[in-house]
């Protein structure tokens, strides 16, 4: 049958065939699995090397499902990382030497970042320049939420494979004062905001 | 039957399976979510979440859940009314990853006037709102988007003959509401 479709539904229909064809390879890597071969549900992509060091900076793993994780052990080689993320098809850009200034609503800078009482992690999502009674939509629909926390490991950053798809640009960057090693990533124009305080402090 | 089967079931993996079905089925989905959304926005993102959803449901059809037509309704019933449900909680739903990002001017026109050419359908479907839950699905199914009765009750699980008594229980409920005008289309 042929429809004729207008540039919206021409768009749609490219896009969605990306989808199909993305999930292609999942379903290949069930068949191994049933096959009896012990295969790993996700493979290392990208590994960053500090200049001068022996350990990994940061981590890039794509799981089978289409998500990306990424371990941030520790903040160098930005420009690595954000090749290691464009090799996956996410736009980011990464900046550890500005900190992201964090604000409250009344205009005051935020210093430390709240840690609830009875957790060594920190996780906040901030909404900023949303009108008051107001609230914004940080998900992907039911592609889900950009997470980020903070682990013995580093943190661990994972980017839903709905969010790659819309291509949505992030930014990666620090927060706050720089000695305290907080991890922030935005999007939605800085509109939606997740913060990690290293699980140490 | 098989041969339906096979066809949907490849359209969660294969691009060139997918395009026929979606060219196929476009048609239907466009009114489908102009009969029940006023916002063409709204009904660009939701066209998307439909075929977005069949492509996740597609590996586990079969065929006695309904023809594919009344397997895919019943997969777009479910995404537009959580849709609704979601709007419930959240007054401003900014969708900047939705498909709306990829309307230009005249595909909005053209969805403004499929819009405005099922006011009246949608208005049934505001007046039906208020049936318990299954009953509304399956007056929703045939009613508002014309599927057999068998075809609507395959979509939905449930036997023919089940769905004709619910029907005539829906329809006597609702009968008075559908006559009077409705003030949000007004």
């Amino acid at each position: 049958m042929t429809t004729d479709l207008d540039t919206f539904e021409t768009a749609l229909l490219a896009e969605l065939r990306t989808v199909v064809a993305d999930r292609r390879p999942q379903r290949r890597a069930r068949t191994l699995t049933l096959g009896g071969l012990a295969a790993s549900v996700a493979a290392a992509v990208g590994i960053g090397l500090a200049v001068g060091g022996s350990s990994p900076a940061f981590a890039v793993e794509k799981q089978a499902d289409g998500d990306v994780v990424v371990t941030v052990h520790r903040f160098d080689d930005a420009d690595g990382l954000e090749r290691a993320l464009a090799d996956q098809g996410v736009t980011a850009d990464v900046d550890y030497a500005k900190p992201m200034k964090l604000m409250t609503t009344d205009g005051r800078s935020l210093d430390v970042i709240p840690i609830p009482d009875r957790r060594k992690t920190a996780r906040v999502v901030i909404q900023r320049g949303v009108p008051e009674g107001e609230s914004l939509d940080c998900s992907f629909g039911k592609g889900g939420y950009v997470t980020l926390d903070s682990t013995s490991d580093g943190y661990v950053l994972t980017i839903p494979r709905a969010s790659i798809l819309a291509k949505t640009p992030l930014h990666i960057t620090t927060a706050g004062p720089k000695d305290h090693g907080t991890l922030a990533v935005s999007y939605y124009d800085d509109q939606c905001i997740q913060v990690a305080a290293p699980s140490n402090r | 039957m098989d041969h339906d089967a096979s066809a949907v079931r490849a359209i969660g993996t294969d691009p060139a399976a997918f395009e026929a079905f979606y060219r196929e089925h476009l048609p239907a989905i466009r009114r489908f979510v102009a009969r029940r959304v006023s916002d063409p926005h709204l009904a660009a993102d939701l066209t998307s979440d439909v075929f977005l959803a069949a492509i996740d449901a597609a590996g586990s059809y079969k065929p006695d859940r309904g023809v594919p037509a009344a397997w895919l309704h019943g997969i777009a019933r479910r995404v537009v009314a959580s849709e609704v449900r979601r709007q419930a909680t959240e007054r401003r739903a900014t969708r900047r990853a939705g498909a709306r990002r990829l309307l230009d001017a005249d595909s909005l026109a053209r969805i403004e006037e499929r819009i405005d050419a099922e006011r009246e359908l949608r208005s049934l479907y505001r007046a039906i709102a208020d049936l318990p839950d299954r009953d509304r699905a399956l007056l929703e199914l045939v009613a508002v988007d014309g599927l057999e009765v068998a075809d609507a009750a395959a979509a939905l699980g449930i036997k023919p003959g089940t769905a004709r008594v619910r029907l005539h229980r829906a329809r006597r409920r609702v009968q008075a509401d559908v006559l009077l005008p409705n003030p949000l289309e007004a």
